[in-house]
């Protein structure tokens, strides 16, 4: 019965026709922007472990983001991120708590196809909740699609500043995935991703599945593995996007 | 190697945006070369927002329209950006 179940989810979302607005993973930015005078709502709830320990530290974050189309090539969204973690031996727990508000805008310099590199420029603005701290995040990011096959490259650069910020300094941080369109609205594939800070590097990689089981309805997993001892040791994203 | 050369320069080498109308095409189906350039131009705007542009051959005349249907409300095309991809993707198609 399951994989009857699967068989036949596997048929609707191959025999379904047209491609739409469906993220190929949860950590790597595409080359898309939400169109002109559109609404979408996306929930993005992300969890994490230190190590494999039983009693390690673990962390949850819940985003929820509303983005609307500007024009067809700039968009705006603004995130609302809530976050928890239980803590461990060294450092204390945090109980479920709201923890900052984030504002964003992606522009795409030219037309899907018409540069060898699609490039889109991306600035987000933080404020946390409670605190004086002030992040500015800017991504570059590039993307080709060969064919069924979509890749892209995030470069990312953060700076923290603020009253309860201890040394302002730039991080940095990048992204990148590769994903197959198997069936019109299914893709597989996986990415990568990871930052320096103050010399050290965390580094994750793992698998990204997409699906888009209705029309104005996807969702994006990827489970990822670090692959220093700086990354967490295991985390997990999920985004549903849902078109208003 | 050489099999891995060839499927890199095959997958390098896919057309990327979807192909220009010709005349023959545009009195095949009756209408304006101009109208088929103006549909062609507004795939890439529209639909190059959110994926790849799709190319008229993935589909055939009859099944572009369904197609369409649940898109235009996605992408928020009005009346007659809807109608010129339409045209350009129906007398273009397989």
């Amino acid at each position: 019965m399951p994989r009857r179940s699967t068989s036949l989810l596997l048929l609707v979302l191959a025999t379904q026709t047209a491609s739409a607005d469906v993220r190929s993973f949860t950590q790597t930015y595409e080359y898309s922007t939400t169109p002109e005078g559109k609404t979408d709502l996306e929930l993005w709830h992300t969890q994490g472990r230190r190590t494999w320990d039983t009693d390690t530290a673990q962390t949850f974050e819940q985003i929820a983001e509303i983005e609307y189309g500007i024009t067809d090539k700039w968009d705006l969204a603004f995130y609302s991120v809530f976050a928890q973690s239980t803590g461990d031996a060294m450092i204390p727990g945090e109980s479920f708590h709201f923890a900052q508000t984030k504002l964003e805008t992606r522009y795409r310099l030219a037309e899907r196809g018409e540069w060898p590199v699609d490039t889109l420029l991306y600035l987000e603005l933080g404020k946390d909740f409670g605190q004086s701290i002030y992040e500015i995040e800017g991504k570059v990011i590039g993307a080709r699609d060969f064919d069924r096959l979509t890749v892209a490259g995030n470069l990312i650069g953060e700076i923290e500043a603020g009253k309860d910020v201890a040394e302002t300094e730039l991080s940095v941080g990048f992204a990148a995935g590769a994903a197959y369109q198997i069936a019109s609205k299914l893709r597989f594939g996986a990415e990568t991703w990871g930052a320096f800070e103050e010399e050290e590097m965390q580094w994750s990689v793992g698998p990204a599945l997409s699906a888009q089981p209705g029309g104005n309805l996807w969702i994006a997993l990827t489970a990822g593995f670090g692959l220093t001892d700086e990354a967490d040791a295991f985390s997990a994203r999920a985004i549903l996007g849902i078109a208003l | 190697m050489k099999r891995l050369v060839l499927l890199v320069g095959l997958v390098g080498c896919a057309p990327r945006l979807p192909p220009n109308a010709t005349s023959a095409d545009a009195e095949r189906a009756n209408v304006a070369l101009s109208e088929l350039a103006d549909g062609r131009t507004m795939v890439i705007k529209k639909c190059g927002g959110c994926h790849r542009p799709p190319q008229p051959k993935a589909h055939t005349a009859a099944e572009w329209p369904k197609s369409l249907d649940e898109m235009a409300t996605r992408s928020n095309l009005n009346g007659e950006q809807r109608r010129l991809i339409q045209v350009y993707l129906t007398a273009l198609a397989r």
